[in-house]
């Protein structure tokens, strides 16, 4: 599988197997939203999980290069006309850029904002011509640029250059990189600049402050790098509400069938409700029903009833006058010669069938006469006659037998259909006037037969026909109304059995969201907890002499209900100082590959105890980041020089027309031999020994700044990374080490330092064996000499890299 | 009264509600500390005759050296002289009245005197 698991979901992979009381279900889902929506809805279609993942190395989260800031260049823009330069020491330290409001000094910061970004966030909520106000009138074109050095990179450059009406959106952006083009996306830091964003303006801070809890909860979420988990329970909550909207439709649609179903009375309806009622749908019932697997006997019954059919009136009409025909022809024939010699003729044709066999002889009847062929002509002649008249009578006898017989078929018995009509609830009428019909094949003769058909059709015909009207109707009522339940249960079906399948799915989502909401507490807290612990520090430090504690911060809920809980009190000023304790754990995060941190007036509404607070707030920051201070306040550079904090101060001055100038205020060099100085100038009190014994030191750590400074430089630029450097920096303890590190970017080549400084001039070599032994042992020398010695040496160190 | 008696009575004065010192507890404290420690360096300088000198100096030059006279090898010396500095410069800006300047609560001078009881007791064990 392509999919390469983040280094965050081996972490809570790693917490997650350690877990016995794991529910593996919803870990499987969780796994799967991991890997994808479509992992995730091939883990719920039940098909095996991407399987047990492979054994689980630890990851740790990769640590982008880091990036120092060496160079900030600004020409034509906002307060500033003509080109300004600040370069900065690449490397951790403190840089105070000071000067009075409206000098360009917040420009600085945020001409670095844009050259990073392409825009400036604290203009976001101001009015447009603010915005569009950003090209500096006395100047007619805008270039921004600003230097990094990046860890093993070497430098990187963006410039963004705007000429004549061009807008700062359309500058033309180029992008230097170890010498060689390249572009901002190439280098990675757009992530970093929205999570870690190192440019702080102060009073914008203070901003988010207030703006509510969700706001502040989201600038600090993006810290904690859980941003995946979101995704993730995105996608779990988006498939599971995929499937409730299933389950929602299927279920609307059962209401409003089981509520159809009750109100018609219909066996049929009847049974899918029932099989329908209860929690748990029985579906396979309905399909039975669907498919016309059972049954309904009652309607069956009732189409039997309909199906019985009565002879038409007119038929049994003809039948019966059919059979008066034959019965008044007969007896009128009955009445005629023909009638009377029926009898005779049969005696004829027997006598003469027996003379045919005897042959001449007495009469066999009377005995007297004689059978002879006179008679036998005579008689042959009268038969002839009398014939005729007897197939007449026989034909009619036919006819009167065939009316009959079509008589009584027509009564035939009371069909088994129409019994029992009184159980479905009908007139059972019709069965006593059939029975009457159907006595008419018991009558003796013809006349009785058709006495009673013609008696008994009227009320039967009447009965047959009401019935027929109630059955039609009950049948049509019946088949009207569930034809289109049927057709509704048939849509349905399908869709229920989804809906069933899909609420099992709800369910499983819901424990596999609930699992994820657990283990994104768990990691916001364990990520949250150092970044709480610092901002708590620095709190305690910016308000050091005060008893309001920060005893409490955490990032709580989830959603709209997303929130920063702070268990503080305070009051409006010390919303900046408690955004400062909250923004500098997020702007110093490790996973930012940016080392330097640049806050914007941090003095600023703050009460005068807490500047020495913030001034040990950024002295210790500046141990591991570059921190860029710009402030129009005096306190804080008076602050820190009292404090002898080491810092470099420039200070920015305005001439007219935006002609801004920008000049080195202070530097540790120049704070260790200031502090020199002035003991020198009071020789007089403390006494020689103390200055002889002091001022040494100092000009030790004068020379020990500028050396640190270049060899932190140098190992930079030969793609040393930060770690390594510092580890250098901790073992080049005695000042030959620095020395030669900062001279030759290597500790072991102390013995080429002094044949160095030679070259420069012999009386640096002898500075730097002075003030290496002289801070130990003591000077006896001019300590004005020294002082003047130190300055020059370091010029040259410096100079040197 | 010894920097420690100055501390302990600077402690008292933040700690009891009385009308007699309504605000006055503030500087009174404030000054009180201020005294006791800048009073446990100068008794520090004036152990040895080596930086008696630095006792008569200004708060500056006192602040410049301590590091080079308070135990000077020990990194836990080196943190208190450091929290030294920035109580001494605290203490400082509260003690003199520049018209805009705020009075201190009682938590923030009792925050001081931690620094300032703790270099009282070091100063006394050297």
């Amino acid at each position: 599988m392509a999919h390469e698991p983040s280094p965050l979901f081996w972490e809570i992979y790693e917490q997650v197997v350690a877990d016995e009381a794991l529910d593996a279900q919803a870990w499987a889902l969780v796994e799967a939203a991991f890997e994808g929506r479509e992992a995730l809805e091939r883990a719920l279609g039940g098909a095996a999980s991407a399987g047990a993942r492979a054994e689980a190395t630890a990851r740790t989260r990769p640590v982008p290069p880091r990036t120092w800031l060496s160079k900030v260049e600004v020409e034509g823009f906002r307060g500033i006309g003509k080109k300004v330069t600040i370069e900065l020491p690449p490397g951790p330290g403190l840089t105070v850029v000071k000067g009075r409001n409206g000098t360009g000094k917040s420009s600085v910061a945020e001409a670095l904002e844009v050259a990073l970004t392409g825009e400036c966030r604290r203009w976001n909520d101001r009015p447009a011509d603010w915005k569009s106000g950003w090209k500096n009138l006395h100047h007619g074109e805008t270039r921004i640029a600003a230097a990094f050095q990046t860890e093993g990179r070497g430098v990187t450059q963006i410039s963004r250059k705007v000429s004549g009406e061009a807008e700062l959106e359309d500058a033309a952006v180029e992008v230097l990189r170890g010498g060689e083009k390249s572009d901002l996306a190439a280098l990675g830091w757009d992530e970093a600049l929205a999570t870690h964003r190192p440019i702080l303006a102060y009073g914008d801070l203070g901003k988010l402050m207030t703006e509510g809890p969700s706001k502040l909860f989201d600038a600090l979420k993006g810290i904690l790098g859980l941003d995946e988990i979101v995704r993730v329970q995105q996608r779990l909550s988006d498939a599971r509400k995929a499937r409730e909207k299933i389950v929602e439709e299927a279920k609307g649609e059962h209401k409003r069938l089981v509520t159809d179903l009750g109100a018609l009375d219909d066996p049929r309806a009847k049974r899918c409700a029932e099989a329908l009622g209860g929690r748990k749908w029985k579906l396979e019932a309905v399909a039975d029903l669907l498919v016309g697997g059972t049954v309904d006997e009652r309607l069956e019954k009732l189409e039997q009833v309909q199906r019985v059919t009565l002879p038409e009136a007119a038929h049994v009409d003809a039948v019966v006058a059919r059979v008066r025909a034959a019965v008044a022809e007969k007896e009128a024939l009955a009445a005629t010669e023909a009638g009377r010699h029926h009898e005779t003729a049969t005696l004829l044709q027997h006598a003469l069938t027996w003379h045919g066999r005897a042959g001449e002889a007495a009469c066999p009847v009377c005995g007297e006469g004689r059978l002879d062929a006179a008679w036998r002509a005579r008689s042959e002649a009268a038969l002839a006659s009398m014939t005729a008249a007897t197939a007449r009578m026989r034909a009619v006898d036919g006819e009167l037998e065939a009316a009959v017989r079509a008589g009584r078929q027509l009564a035939v018995p009371v069909p088994g259909a129409l019994r029992g009509l009184g159980e479905l609830g009908l007139s059972s009428e019709v069965e006593g006037a059939w029975a009457q019909f159907a006595a008419a094949s018991e009558a003796r003769d013809a006349r009785g037969l058709v006495a009673q058909l013609e008696q008994s059709y009227p009320a039967l015909s009447t009965a047959h026909a009401a019935l027929m009207g109630d059955v039609g109707a009950r049948l049509d009522a019946s088949e009207r109304r569930w034809a289109p339940l049927l057709g509704r249960l048939m849509a349905w079906h399908p869709k229920a059995e989804a809906a069933v399948a899909a609420g099992d799915a709800v369910k499983r989502l819901k424990g596999a969201e609930e699992l994820l909401k657990g283990i994104d507490g768990d990691m916001r807290t364990k990520r949250f907890a150092p970044i709480a612990k610092q901002a708590q520090e620095i709190w305690s430090k910016l308000r050091q002499e005060s008893s309001v504690s920060l005893a409490n911060i955490e990032l709580a809920g989830t959603a709209t209900k997303r929130r920063v809980e702070i268990e503080v009190a305070i009051d409006g000023n010390e919303v900046n100082a408690l955004a400062l304790s909250m923004f500098i754990p997020r702007l110093t995060h490790e996973d930012s590959p940016f080392r330097f941190v640049v806050i914007d007036d941090p003095v600023q509404a703050m009460d005068p105890f807490k500047v020495d607070g913030l001034a040990q707030v950024l002295r210790d920051l500046a141990k591991t980041r570059q921190v860029i201070v710009l402030t129009h306040d005096t306190r804080l550079p008076e602050a820190l020089l009292r404090m002898q904090i080491p810092a470099t101060i420039y200070e920015v001055v305005r001439r007219l027309e935006s002609v801004v100038e920008v000049r080195l205020s202070s530097d540790p060099v120049r704070q260790y031999l200031g502090d020199a100085r002035a003991l020198r100038y009071a020789a007089n009190t403390i006494g020689m020994g103390v200055v002889k014994t002091v001022v040494p030191a100092l000009c030790r750590s004068a020379l020990e700044a500028a050396l640190s400074r270049v060899a932190r430089r140098r190992l930079l630029a030969a793609g040393l990374g930060h770690d390594a450097i510092d580890e250098r920096m901790r073992q080049a303890k005695p000042t030959n080490h620095i020395a030669a590190l900062a001279l030759f970017g290597d500790m072991e080549r102390g013995e080429k330092i002094l044949p160095l400084l030679n070259k420069w001039g012999r009386s640096h070599a002898d500075t730097f064996v002075l003030l290496k032994s002289g801070a130990h042992d003591g000077f006896d020398g001019d300590v004005e000499a020294l002082c003047l010695a130190t300055e020059r040496l370091a010029e040259l160190v410096e100079r040197h890299a | 009264m010894t920097p420690a008696e100055k501390a302990r009575e600077a402690r008292r004065l933040i700690a009891q509600d009385d009308v007699a010192t309504r605000f006055a507890w503030a500087p009174a404290a404030v000054i009180l500390a201020r005294q006791a420690l800048e009073g446990t360096i100068d008794s520090h300088y004036r152990k040895f005759p080596s930086t008696r000198g630095i006792a008569d100096a200004t708060w500056r030059e006192k602040l410049i050296c301590l590091p080079f006279y308070f135990r000077p090898d020990d990194p836990e010396g080196k943190a208190l002289v450091e929290r030294v500095a920035w109580c001494w410069v605290a203490l400082s800006n509260a003690a003199h009245e520049r018209g805009l300047t705020m009075t201190p609560s009682a938590s923030d001078i009792a925050k001081w005197l931690e620094t300032v009881d703790a270099f009282v007791a070091a100063v006394e064990a050297a």
